[in-house]
């Protein structure tokens, strides 16, 4: 009988053991991007006197934040590339065409992190920025990370620019002229946790 | 940035390339002309001319050959167009049994679609624009009317004045090449000009040289550019269906010169007809972009005092 209760105590001291690491292992919070609230935008020189701006307006992502260890912490960015918006239609169409986002073949911009490293006031986040069919490895500096919570829904908010250049991502050279070659992309994004 | 004077300039070229290859293999041959072996020879060359002329045109377009192929315009450059001139180039070997050639020929039209089509929104699973059962009817009906047309062109080819059939597909390339500029997509427009220049001065030349040749390979390739052409222009580019349709069936007006009443016409009076018959809708829906270009462009273009401008907004 004695044994008996050893033994299932044994088993309970592991289980609860087991829960307590899998808890730990997983204290981090997950989010959704919450487009209401958050914009992708970009703008680019035009003729090297002033700037065009836009915004894509469908974007969708997810976020876990481990504050305990920011190294686990993972950022995922799709960006619908027709849903490019300049507050001018003809231009719209025009840049989706295959001259510029070739929306057709290249449907999404998307950014997936690999490795994230705590800095103060953020998290400096590397990851693989694939867009037009091109990936390259980009490092930027996400600002904010405070997060409160609003009628019953967790919040937390970052901001980041990322500067690229289009000639990188293969787009057609000759159409990169009175347009800069460089654009700026500003993330302001905010999530909702589950 | 559309450099007009560039584009003229790969137009000359490419026509040039393929006339001077047209004219030297002419007089080369001169005296030979009419026996089985040296049809099959005329066949080639005039297939290797308007090949040539594209090459020398895309070189003065600058344009880069890229691998791994990225968008359908490259799959077009760089897998179909090669692919159809190689085939066409077989069927001119008299050692390929008929039936092998038309099998090839089948194969390049089915594939047509899903090489355009290949990693783009239409057939990737999550980015879907169209639900598979859209998809897979736009690439039947585009298939059967790509089958239709080649057939009945092909088929129209063994009649006399050949070549004007090859000149109304060399108008409805350029056409289709104006059209898909107009509507936005600048590279791919300017794909069709060296097609257009070198396709146009080889059906031309050989009419003047050797009207009788046999011309149907050329035809075959003309056929097969403009459709993968307007199909590129329709589903990644931003023309209409409407515009797509009318400049690929305009070349079937040719067929108006077999009734009964043109059987009798000499073959330069049936080409001249059949020339100006398939110009009237091209020339109509060219006009009709054109309008849609200044009222779309207009706003985009205030405020700039050179039209060709507009290109400096996306």
């Amino acid at each position: 009988m004695n044994r008996f209760f050893s033994v299932s105590t044994m088993c309970l001291a592991l289980v609860v053991a087991g829960n307590c690491a899998i808890n730990l292992a997983s204290a981090a919070d997950e989010y959704d991007y919450d487009l209401v609230h958050s914009s992708v935008s970009f703008k680019a020189r035009h003729l090297d006197i002033s700037w065009i701006h836009g915004r894509f307006n469908q974007v969708e992502g997810k976020f876990s934040l481990d504050r305990q260890a920011p190294e686990k912490s993972t950022f995922q960015l799709t960006i619908k590339a027709d849903s490019v918006d300049t507050a001018n239609a003809a231009r719209d169409e025009h840049l989706r065409q295959p001259d510029y986002f070739d929306s057709k073949q290249f449907p999404t911009i998307e950014f997936k992190s690999t490795k994230v490293k705590a800095i103060e006031g953020g998290y400096e986040v590397t990851g693989d920025f694939t867009m037009h069919g091109t990936t390259k490895e980009v490092t930027i500096q996400l600002m904010g990370g405070k997060e409160i919570e609003s009628r019953g829904t967790k919040r937390v908010g970052f901001s980041t620019e990322l500067k690229l250049k289009r000639s990188d991502y293969n787009f057609d050279k000759t159409q990169i002229g009175p347009i800069g070659d460089e654009a700026i992309v500003i993330i302001d994004c905010e999530g909702a946790s589950k | 940035m559309p450099d007009v004077l560039l584009f003229l300039k790969a137009f000359l070229s490419s026509a040039s390339a393929s006339t001077i290859f047209v004219l030297a293999f002419a007089v080369c041959r001169r005296g030979k002309v009419g026996s089985v072996p040296e049809s099959r020879l005329s066949a080639a060359v005039i297939l290797l001319s308007a090949a040539i002329g594209m090459f020398v045109g895309c070189w003065v377009l600058q344009v880069p050959w890229k691998w791994p192929l990225v968008n359908a315009l490259d799959r077009f450059r760089e897998l179909i167009l090669p692919v159809t001139v190689t085939v066409e180039l077989l069927a001119c070997w008299k050692l390929i049994p008929r039936p092998i050639v038309w099998t090839l020929r089948g194969c390049v039209a089915l594939a047509i679609g899903g090489v355009l089509f290949y990693g783009s929104a239409y057939v990737t699973r999550g980015a879907e624009i169209l639900i598979p059962w859209q998809t897979w009817l736009i690439l039947v009906i585009t298939l059967l009317s790509l089958i239709g047309v080649w057939l009945l062109l092909y088929r129209l080819a063994a009649r006399p004045a050949a070549a004007s059939i090859g000149i109304a597909l060399g108008m409805s390339l350029n056409t289709a090449g104006l059209v898909i500029m107009l509507a936005g997509y600048i590279n791919g427009g300017a794909a069709a000009i060296p097609l257009g220049g070198a396709i146009l001065a080889t059906f031309v030349v050989t009419w003047i040289v050797a009207g009788t040749a046999d011309m149907r390979g050329l035809i075959s390739v003309a056929v097969v550019a403009l459709f993968s052409l307007l199909l590129i222009g329709r589903f990644f580019g931003n023309i209409s269906t409407t515009q797509a349709l009318v400049i690929f069936l305009a070349p079937l007006l040719c067929y108006v010169t077999v009734l009964p009443a043109m059987r009798c016409l000499s073959p330069l009076r049936i080409g001249m007809i059949r020339i100006v018959l398939v110009s009237i809708p091209l020339v109509i829906v060219l006009m009709l972009s054109k309008l849609e270009f200044d009222q779309k462009m207009a706003p985009l273009i205030a405020g700039f005092g050179n039209r060709s401008d507009i290109v400096l907004l996306p």
